[in-house]
């Protein structure tokens, strides 16, 4: 189930709303986590049973660590094999065919071929259990003893699927006690109509002319960069429209989690970028892997290495491909580069910083997108014009002209310029028109998604 | 309560080791659609053709390649030329329902684009062939849809 789903949106969301509120406040969590476990069960009637194993396990794990803390070498082997077996998890039903392949053309063996599905919102709980085992172990946060309130963490469904991760230091009190009003919940909805009219009325739309790019027979220069500029704001209002109808959600239930993303195409650096980026993804290696690794307090040479690793490892938790591990590895080269060599000069550049961060972004998603690094290098070539490839050509031209309303709007979208000024006044001033246009947004969108078979979301395949 | 814990942890460890030798002991199946796609594809003619990725299974189909146990497709090279194979596992025969309807649909839609100035090709697609056979299902514009047919008929049940 998606939330841009007219089922969603007018029947499940409806009846867990109303559940919720006419229940009493103790039953609350109850109810989210049945309404999660079901949210769940609609996409993924068989792994819904791995996800409760893995609520299960790790509801056992944070017991077994908290009850051996004050011996420290017996509390960190609980860590290791509670970290381990979610590690397992993740390995096996993500990695096994990549591991499988790249095993089988090293060392020349059969390995069984599993064709396994990925399990949806796989890579985002297992990182949620792995923060709350080490938020035990390091004594940030107490375990757990409701398993519902564990389950309601684990699996709640307005972030289940795709993010943000919460790390359990920051929802610990929450999920013990939260305060809901009328005013936070109109606030939620606000939330969850722009995600929605961000996801339905631009990321689609941007979605349908990438996909028609990428299946010309042959690109031209400017036919590959409509396709990657597509492609650029397809990500950015799939991910950051689902992020917002998350929160939304969240807020809707009383729950405050934080935002994902700040703007990330107005960075003057790929620095700053990530760090308005799927901001819950980098925060959660830069506290359970990069500090652990040492940080930036060791010398040099191990600080690229360590900045490195995590980015070979954030590429890889993308997706179990070559191509993903290139991609984390070139933004890895490049956060080097600028912290040790352009010295974040580029921060210091309003518009020359910007398109510095945009260009470099923008051939960060052709490795993301192209299922091969060979595919990318040829996609690459297209939009420099190698190899004689011609500057236009009639597709090119077509898609440019017809789009490039669509393409002013996602840009001015992607900047504070409307939120965070016109919507901020309305707030103030004219609340009256601002409910008008949420209500204008929201019915677009349900009469897009009514008539639009077109509605995939990019990360649940993370 | 301690020693509660820790069997319950070692349990569920044990429960997770056995679950995943299992899922490795039961695999299998994709030999399977190997070998059919193989047959399959050896009386196809596709020089003129190439294989389509996941975004074309998408944008001809309006169908999700995560949600197929297995399939293949293959198309022209040219926009003009109709040419196209698609062969595909559902994970349950009730599935592969789904997803003749989008074949259908898909021809449908192929068979108006030409409609008036493309005798060839409508006459290419008015032979097509589209054969479900328990969660399998074959659809082939060729010239000669039917020997793929029959290819695809003896490799599932060895005729």
């Amino acid at each position: 189930m998606v939330f841009s789903s007219i089922f969603f949106v007018f029947t499940f969301l409806s009846l867990t709303v109303a559940a919720y509120y006419l229940a009493p406040a103790r039953f609350r969590n109850g109810i989210l986590l049945l309404s999660s476990l079901f949210f769940y069960a609609w996409g993924e009637p068989v792994y819904v049973f791995l996800m409760l194993y893995s609520i299960l396990f790790n509801y056992v794990a944070g017991i077994d660590i908290a009850r051996t803390l004050k011996r420290r070498g017996k509390a960190k082997g609980c860590l290791l094999a509670g970290v381990a077996v979610n590690l397992l998890i993740l390995g096996f039903f993500k990695y096994y065919g990549f591991l499988e392949e790249n095993l089988e053309a090293l060392f020349l063996v059969e390995l069984p071929d599993l064709n396994l599905e990925l399990p949806i919102g796989l890579s985002f709980y297992t990182f949620q259990s792995i923060s709350y085992l080490v938020d035990v172990y390091r004594g940030r946060a107490g375990e757990q003893k409701s398993i519902i309130r564990f389950g309601l963490y684990i699996s709640m469904f307005p972030q289940l699927v795709a993010g943000p991760i919460v790390q359990y230091s920051d929802i610990e009190a929450q999920l013990r006690q939260r305060e809901a009003s009328l005013d936070k919940f109109g606030e939620g909805a606000m939330y969850f109509i722009w995600g929605l009219g961000k996801k339905v009325l631009l990321a689609n739309g941007l979605g349908a002319v990438y996909e028609t790019v990428l299946a010309l027979p042959s690109l031209s220069v400017l036919s590959a960069w409509v396709g990657v500029f597509a492609y650029t704001f397809h990500i950015y209002f799939d991910f950051s429209g689902y992020s917002d109808m998350a929160l939304g959600l969240g807020k809707m239930f009383g729950f405050e989690l934080k935002g994902n993303f700040a703007y990330p195409y107005c960075a003057r650096s790929v620095t700053e970028f990530w760090r308005r980026w799927h901001i819950s993804l980098g925060a959660w290696f830069r506290e359970y892997v990069y500090i652990p690794l040492g940080g930036n307090r060791v010398p040099v040479l191990r600080h690229m290495f360590n900045l490195l690793v995590v980015w070979a490892l954030t590429g890889l938790w993308h997706g179990a491909s070559w191509n993903f591990v290139l991609w984390g590895l070139y933004y890895g080269v490049l956060l080097v580069l600028e912290k040790y060599v352009l010295r974040n000069v580029t921060e210091r550049l309003p518009i020359l910083g910007t398109v510095y961060t945009m260009l470099a972004v923008m051939i960060g998603w052709v490795l993301f997108f192209s299922p091969t690094p060979a595919k990318a290098g040829h996609f690459l070539g297209a939009m420099f014009g190698a190899g004689g490839i011609p500057l236009t050509d009639q597709a090119g031209m077509y898609y440019f002209l017809t789009n490039t309303v669509l393409f002013w709007l996602a840009w001015l979208f992607s900047t504070p310029v409307f939120f965070c000024l016109w919507a901020g006044q309305m707030r103030e001033k004219r609340q009256n028109l601002l409910v008008a246009l949420h209500l204008g947004i929201f019915l677009l969108s349900a009469a897009y998604l009514i008539q639009d078979t077109y509605n995939p979301f990019l990360y649940f395949r993370f | 309560m301690d020693v509660w814990i820790k069997g319950l942890k070692y349990a569920l460890i044990l429960l997770l080791v056995f679950g995943l030798e299992g899922l490795i002991r039961g695999s299998g199946r994709q030999a399977d659609f190997q070998v059919l796609s193989g047959q399959v594809l050896k009386e196809m003619d596709l020089d003129e053709m190439q294989q389509g990725d996941e975004r074309m299974l998408r944008r001809l189909y309006g169908l999700n390649a995560g949600e197929l146990l297995n399939w293949t497709l293959y198309i022209s090279k040219d926009n003009m030329d109709v040419k196209e194979l698609l062969l595909l596992e559902a994970a349950a025969p009730e599935e592969v329902a789904l997803a003749e309807q989008a074949v259908r649909k898909r021809l449908e839609i192929q068979e108006h684009n030409f409609e008036g100035y493309g005798p060839e090709q409508l006459q290419l697609l008015k032979k097509s062939v589209i054969r479900v056979e328990g969660s399998c299902l074959l659809f082939v514009v060729a010239e000669d849809p039917e020997t793929v047919k029959d290819g695809f008929v003896r490799a599932l049940y060895g005729k």
